[in-house]
């Protein structure tokens, strides 16, 4: 079972972390993706997030499926915003549920990685003074997780 | 014909996000590049960082196209750092 979206409205995460829950399930593990208020060393003000829609939802489809046949996965939910965000709002939210913690956790941080390296999402962050796409020239690969 | 889907700076940089085109010759997309250069020369200097998909499916410069398909350019995905 799989809830997968893009939403331009704030993430429910009550109702996706009920989305996976079932009787079989003897953990359930999230990972809450959140503006944070600084970048590069510069403060943020808010962010917007781009989609290219409906290749995004493919590619995410397609980690789920991925996800939910190589490992002991019960249920998986994958949740994307999209367009203006607030420091602190959540910007992606992932929720698993599965027999056992190892592959809850394990299946979380999968997607994650997925995500971020083949969904057609990006991020432009603004600051007081201006504001930048980071991609082919703002990398965040200098910054961990 | 074809649709060409433009995003993140590369949308910015032409000004659209989205448009139509005649098949180019050849029928690739490295000839769809080729017109979008003809018309904003500016995207040059970006071509060797972007990705490319035709019909939601990542794709390269040698694919062959046909009528109706949609071709998107689009920097490095950032997903968003954690």
């Amino acid at each position: 079972m799989l809830l997968i979206s893009l939403t331009t409205e704030p993430i429910n995460h009550e109702q996706i972390v009920a989305s996976v829950e079932c009787p079989e399930a003897g953990a359930v593990a999230t990972f809450d993706g959140v503006v944070r208020n600084n970048a590069r060393g510069k403060m943020v003000t808010h962010l917007f997030y781009e989609a290219y829609d409906g290749m995004a939802l493919k590619e995410m489809e397609s980690i789920a499926e991925s996800i939910l046949q190589g490992q002991s996965i019960l249920r998986l939910a994958l949740v994307h915003r999209i367009g203006k965000l607030e420091i602190g709002e959540s910007s992606i939210f992932i929720a698993v549920s599965s027999g056992h913690r190892a592959e809850a956790f394990q299946a979380c941080r999968t997607a994650i990685d997925q995500v971020k390296a083949r969904v057609p999402i990006w991020k432009k962050e603004y600051y007081v003074d201006g504001e930048i796409w980071v991609d082919n020239y703002h990398q965040c690969s200098v910054e961990s997780d | 014909m074809l649709t060409v889907r433009l995003f993140a700076s590369l949308g910015d940089t032409v000004g659209r996000r989205s448009l139509t085109m005649d098949f180019p010759d050849p029928r690739t997309v490295a000839g769809v590049f080729e017109k979008l250069t003809l018309q904003w020369p500016e995207v040059e200097f970006l071509r060797s960082s972007l990705l490319i998909a035709v019909n939601y499916e990542y794709a390269n410069w040698d694919t062959s196209l046909k009528e109706g398909d949609e071709v998107a350019f689009f920097p490095p995905v950032s997903g968003g750092c954690f």
